[in-house]
């Protein structure tokens, strides 16, 4: 009886030893997931990281009818993440050609946005919520289109896999509660190699909703730079495929090109 | 679709403005002949007139002289500068209007028009020249055909005419812009009470155009802030609806029948002491962009000096339009508060107290403002704004009595203008634009269908519907209210 009873003790003792030591596994494991997928999305933003940059773009959206828009546009960007400005201006369609957005990104809080129409020669102040909404009738939104501080989420690391035959890491990342979104979560593929994000998806109270693809990855000066984006709308089944050219990094840009008079004066 | 393109050009359509005109019964004590009239007669637009076109010859010399004097600098810069480039793009709209009531005689049941409107612009180095012609056609006598007109000062539309011819040179850090132009002001959505600089053409009141003005435009930036300092030499009228057309009051429109009406206007002399001055202190802080602003000017709304004749075989009218000074001090903001767009505009009028004419006019102060707000959850997008108007202080001698004031630069009286947007995928949209007036218990209301046929081609469907009270300025025009269709190709 007595045996009887040291067995049962000693076997409790090991099996709270046994939820004890897996607790503790767990944690630390998942902090180390935690910091492992931070410094791995640091160094995603580290090698895509430049002073400026400038390109020409160019966009189709299809829908699941088969029809086809296309717009096109050039694009400045001056410091990086949260501390960056954006300037946008269209040159096709006719129709919203001289069309010009402007974004300052702030490091806390969120971004000024303006958007100035030729037609109305105004320019109008756009406010955060606005930017769940499609970006010129692509299946981009405006929050899409913003330089976005890795600072604004939380990372997990969740898995290694094999894509399209290349190793990559799958992320979670979860956008911080001080933070405006309109996603819930993203789940991101992280290319080992590159450090290059070749798969996005994109979920609103759980429900996945958009997918991004980044293909035709390029070394330009020294940064590896997809030059083709794919966005994949889940509920509409549209799609909208943006094609980079003369993609330049770190050249002069002046200041001025980003401000309100910039963005009126349509250059 | 999108906010910018087609929403607020489709809600500046919907804008009245201050130049809207609110129409109400009243009597005036013309004694010596006892007729009674409606106000909206008296301010609105008579046709055909004559036109003073030694002033607009005048105005029109001296321009050709300013052009003279700047196509060679403008040739030096071109042959001096390699970024020399030419754009040409606009676009040709057509429209086509089917009307349930015939509100007028001689008014048809359908109208069409059609607008060519290209912009052509020279760049080299930072300076760029702008030339916007633009033709129109027809079918409701709006436009005279056999007009081209660069000052557009005519009752009629011109078939051809200049909405802006401009230079633009900046210089450091300021801004200059010296020809025709159009010069927007304001950032509350479709009525804005600081915005006095340009006029409209209203021959169509709900589907309104602006008229460039010939100015000089300078702006200087400091950082985020800025100060619009603008010179007006010539004066341009706002274009009123026509008498025998839809638009014209209805009211006025039957106590005009059977009536000869004889018309003339004065416009301000074209010197320096007749131009117009306006100032806009304009920055962007913290997520708020705001403005404060002051115009001396004229209203481009006409007084009318009317006279009665009564003979054995006739009843004669007279009607002199003239112009009265007008000072507006205003201010504008746009911001986000608790998640979403707030914008206001306020304007602060003082119109020149004249003892002799007209009669009928209120020349008290008053105040306009807009208050509103704009959201978008998903695929939908709302704005909805509150305007309103108030007279200050009391009535003089000169004043109407009988009701508040009844004049087209008055604004809505208290009203809601609203707007609802809902994106169907990349090429469809539905979109509802709806104004109540409070004051006469009246309304509009916009459903529309826009389509995007192709890259350039782009198709816009809908009814207008004008109902409540016949005394009201939207509900006076409920026999116009009408199916449309628009077609627009953009190149």
């Amino acid at each position: 009886m007595n045996k009887t009873l040291f067995t049962t003790k000693t076997q409790r003792a090991a099996r709270v030893f046994v939820i004890f030591v897996s607790l503790w596994f767990i944690l630390c494991f998942a902090h180390v997931n935690a910091a492992s997928a931070l410094e791995m999305m640091q160094k995603v933003d580290q090698q895509a990281r430049s002073h400026s940059e400038q390109h020409l773009g160019s966009l189709e959206v299809h829908d699941k009818g088969g029809k086809v828009l296309k717009k096109a546009w050039q694009s400045w960007r001056t410091g990086f993440g949260g501390n960056s400005k954006i300037i946008v201006r269209f040159t096709a369609p006719a129709e919203v050609r001289g069309v010009g957005l402007l974004i300052i990104n702030h490091t806390r809080g969120s971004s000024d946005q303006w958007l100035y129409t030729p037609s109305i020669q105004r320019e109008r102040r756009i406010a955060p919520q606005d930017r769940s909404v499609r970006f010129l009738g692509t299946d981009f939104s405006y929050e899409d289109m913003e330089q976005r501080d890795i600072n604004d989420s939380e990372y997990e690391l969740l898995a290694e896999e094999t894509l399209t035959g290349s190793s990559v890491y799958k992320i979670k990342a979860t956008p911080k509660k001080d933070v405006r979104s309109q996603y819930s979560f993203l789940f991101l593929w992280v290319d080992k190699n590159t450090w290059v994000i070749p798969v996005t998806e994109f979920y609103t109270d759980g429900k996945l909703i958009k997918k991004l693809f980044a293909r035709s990855v390029e070394k330009i000066q020294n940064i590896w730079t997809p030059q083709e984006f794919e966005m994949q709308d889940v509920r509409r089944s549209s799609r909208t495929i943006i094609r980079l050219s003369g993609v330049q990094y770190n050249q002069p840009v002046s200041d001025d090109i980003f401000t309100l008079r910039s963005l009126r004066s349509n250059p | 679709m999108w906010i910018s393109e087609c929403g607020m050009r489709n809600i500046s359509r919907l804008s009245f403005g201050r130049r809207d005109r609110i129409s109400g019964p009243f009597r005036i004590p013309y004694s010596q002949i006892g007729i009674r009239i409606h106000t909206a007669f008296q301010n609105l637009h008579l046709g055909p007139f004559r036109i003073p076109h030694s002033q607009i010859r005048i105005f029109e010399q001296r321009l050709r002289r300013l052009i003279f004097l700047l196509l060679p600098n403008l040739a030096i810069n071109a042959s001096l500068s390699a970024a020399g480039k030419w754009t040409v793009e606009g676009f040709w709209e057509n429209r086509g209007f089917l009307y349930a009531a015939n509100s007028c005689s001689g008014c048809p049941h359908t109208e069409a028009d059609s607008h060519l409107q290209t912009q052509i612009q020279y760049r080299f180095g930072k300076n760029i020249f702008v030339f916007e012609p633009s033709i129109w056609m027809d079918t409701r006598h709006q436009v005279r055909r056999n007009q081209a007109s660069y000052s557009d000062r005519t009752d009629q539309r011109p078939v051809l005419s200049t909405n802006e011819f401009y230079l633009l040179i900046p210089l450091g850090s300021l801004d200059l812009r010296v020809g025709k132009q159009k010069i927007v002001w304001g950032r509350a959505d479709g009525f804005n009470p600081t915005d006095n600089l340009t006029p409209f053409d209203y021959l169509d009141l709900m589907e309104n155009e602006r008229i460039g003005v010939t100015a000089l435009r300078a702006r200087q930036y400091w950082g985020s802030a800025s100060l619009d300092m603008v010179w007006i030499p010539t004066f341009t009228p706002t274009r009123l609806p026509l008498l025998a057309q839809r638009w014209f009051p209805l009211r006025a429109r039957d106590q005009a029948r059977g009536v000869e009406v004889r018309s003339s206007v004065k416009y301000p002399a074209t010197t320096p002491a007749h131009s117009q001055v306006a100032l806009r202190w304009d920055d962007s802080r913290r997520g708020w962009d705001y403005s404060a602003s002051y115009f001396s000017g004229w209203n481009d709304i006409p007084d009318y000096n009317i006279q009665f004749a009564v003979s054995s075989r006739s009843v004669q009218l007279d009607l002199a339009r003239s112009f009265s000074r007008l000072q507006v001090i205003g201010a504008d903001f746009a911001g986000v508060l608790g998640g979403r767009a707030l914008r206001g505009e306020f304007g602060f009028f003082r119109p020149e107290r004249k003892n002799n004419l007209p009669l009928i006019n209120d020349r008290r102060n008053y105040i306009q403002y807009a208050l509103g707000t704009d959201w978008r959850w998903g695929d939908w997008y709302a704005i909805a704004q509150w305007v309103g108007d108030n007279s200050l202080g009391t009535r003089s001698t000169f004043d109407i009595p009988g009701g508040p004031p009844r004049f087209p630069d008055r604004g809505f009286g208290q009203a809601v203008l609203g707007r609802v947007e809902r994106t169907l995928n990349s090429w469809s949209s539905v979109h509802v634009n709806a104004v109540i007036r409070f004051q006469d218990a009246d309304f509009l209301l916009k459903p529309e269908y826009l389509y995007d046929i192709s890259q350039s081609w782009k198709l816009q469907a809908g009814f207008l519907i004008l109902g409540g009270h016949r005394s009201g300025f939207l509900g006076q025009y409920h026999e116009n209210s009408r199916m449309y269709i628009r077609l627009k190709q953009s190149f």
